[in-house]
């Protein structure tokens, strides 16, 4: 790698490693909170609703509908041959609200659309979590 | 919420504000830049150097070669002191030296408090500095920066639900960017003074979108220095001090998102903040003469126009087009020319802002000026109002 994009590698660490793992095997996991029981993300190491600690890994459908999103044309220098792409703000079914890369051609997204998570490649073996327009008909949709 | 000022404190006065013109000044180093500003605020306001007892800087870019950079200025100016202070508050970090600067007076801790600070931005370019510094800022770095963010992505998403939400218009960004540049070529510290059209904006090229480049703020150079006093003391400085009469502050607890979905319009930061501010100045929205918002791309002047309660959710733009933010209309915004127009060198912009408020209200703004301004707002954030500093100010005359 040569064009910077290792700077920007998530960090994965033995706390946020089940994360990543599952996002490159096609699971995409939240945390939730055992004593107050609220589900949030990101899936970070204290419960930030009751800075509990006791916490477990959730599977989440994977699908949500997409809120907002943009398409970034001037952007960090490492990202530069990538554009342009689409990022945006997915509500996911559980009640979650995530930022991420949205695949597919800003032309054909629409704010509420429904979308689906598939894991990918950023560097180095990382996956990172994306979004695409869901090909399986789901009764939401 | 307190009513009224602060018991036990003094009151804070302005008796000199000066900004370097902004624009882009190439290799000229940061002390280079901001020491002659200096001179000038202290030499307006009938002080030596060695009558300041305070200074608050802003904390310089991490391409500042010269680090501790406040000891440095110290020594320059041989200026012994009893409290120097350096801020860093991403986008308010002039807000956040200034609120530092009227705390030290208030408070007693000292009497002629100097708030300096000076934000080089231009001699880096923009995809360097996405990459090293503003990329990694505005977000989360394992969870939101792998996506190729930039400060923009958030604003222009705040824009997409603007239109959505609201039935707003592209021209109504357009017709913002149209107004400050109009405000900016009355401004001799603006940067960017040519005429512009609502179609030379939606002609330019795309950014993040559905915001387009003259939506956009240049990446600016600038320097400022404000001198602050006891209110008591105004009178031995200046005729026309300006008083700082409320303030407000407000952290919303995120960064960027919020993970519970709602709406993303709401930023509860900036009624938090402005409510406490009008509350202490013991005024309404109604009351505002004149506000200069910190707002970096056109959409979010809207936005935090409506949040001020300036004007009723979803109505800012269309206020817009009908020219009641501009110079003659009945609530003018960014008379300075804004973020896009006079320039955006985003440390001390929060500090650009607050010396317009200051010329507007010792009626010394000339061809931009608002008749009989009498109070002025000003704002800062941060994020995509993660956190937003808001102060109202009063012609002391």
């Amino acid at each position: 790698m040569s064009d910077g994009i290792e700077a920007f590698l998530p960090r994965i660490t033995d706390d946020s490693r089940p994360f990543w793992d599952g996002i490159k095997e096609g699971r995409f996991q939240a945390r939730r909170c055992r004593p107050c029981g609220e589900l949030y993300f990101p899936p970070h190491m204290i419960c930030p609703f009751c800075f509990g600690n006791e916490l477990q890994w959730v599977t989440l459908c994977g699908h949500g509908t997409l809120y907002a999103f943009t398409r970034m044309w001037a952007v960090p220098k490492p990202f530069r041959s990538r554009v342009p792409y689409v990022v945006g703000v997915v509500d996911l079914d559980e009640g979650l609200r995530v930022f991420a890369k949205i695949q597919g051609a800003y032309e054909d997204l629409t704010i509420g659309a429904r979308v689906e998570f598939v894991p990918e490649l950023l560097a180095a073996e990382v996956y990172l979590f994306t979004f695409r327009r869901s090909v399986v008909k789901d009764e939401r949709a | 919420m307190r009513q009224g000022q602060p018991v036990g404190l003094r009151r804070v006065a302005m008796v000199g504000a000066v900004g370097l013109r902004v624009g882009t000044y190439g290799a000229t180093p940061e002390h280079e830049l901001l020491v002659p500003v200096l001179a000038e605020a202290l030499r307006r306001a009938r002080l030596s150097h060695r009558d300041v007892d305070g200074m608050v800087f802003t904390h310089p870019r991490p391409y500042c070669r010269q680090r501790y950079f406040s000891t440095h200025i110290q020594s320059y100016l041989r200026t012994p002191m009893s409290f120097v202070l350096e801020v860093v508050g991403n986008g308010m970090t002039g807000g956040q030296a200034f609120r530092q600067a009227a705390d030290a007076v208030a408070s007693g801790r000292v009497d002629v408090c100097v708030v300096l600070g000076v934000s080089r931005e231009s001699h880096v370019p923009t995809a360097e500095h996405m990459a090293e510094t503003s990329s990694k800022a505005v977000g989360d770095v394992d969870f939101h920066t792998p996506f190729g963010i930039n400060p923009l992505t958030w604003l222009a998403l705040a824009a997409q639900r603007y239109l959505v939400d609201y039935g707003g218009s592209t021209e109504m960004f357009a017709e913002v960017a149209v107004k400050n540049r109009r405000h900016a070529a009355l401004n001799p510290l603006a940067h960017l003074v040519n005429p512009l059209t609502r179609a030379d904006v939606l002609g330019s090229r795309l950014i993040a979108d559905p915001l387009r480049l003259l939506d956009c703020p240049p990446r600016d150079d600038g320097a400022v220095a404000i001198v602050l006093v006891p209110e008591e003391r105004a009178g031995e400085f200046t005729d026309r001090p300006v008083l700082l009469k409320g303030y407000g502050e407000y952290h919303s607890g995120t960064h960027m998102l919020n993970d519970r979905p709602g709406n993303l319009l709401a930023f509860p930061a900036i009624e938090r903040a402005s409510s406490a501010a009008y509350a202490m100045a013991g005024v309404t929205a109604a009351d505002i003469d004149v506000a200069e918002i910190y707002a970096p791309t056109t959409n979010m002047e809207l936005i935090v126009a409506e949040g001020l309660g300036l004007f009723p959710k979803g109505r800012a733009g269309a206020a817009t087009l009908d020219g009641e933010t501009a110079l003659d209309g009945h609530v003018p915004i960014c008379t300075s020319g804004g973020c896009q127009s006079r320039g955006h060198p985003p440390l001390v912009t929060p500090l650009y802002n607050i010396v317009e408020v200051f010329q507007q209200l010792r009626d010394e703004a000339d061809r931009r000026q608002v008749p009989n301004a009498r109070l002025a707002l000003t704002t800062s954030e941060l994020g995509l109002m993660d956190a937003i500093l808001v102060e109202i100010f009063e012609s002391g005359d």
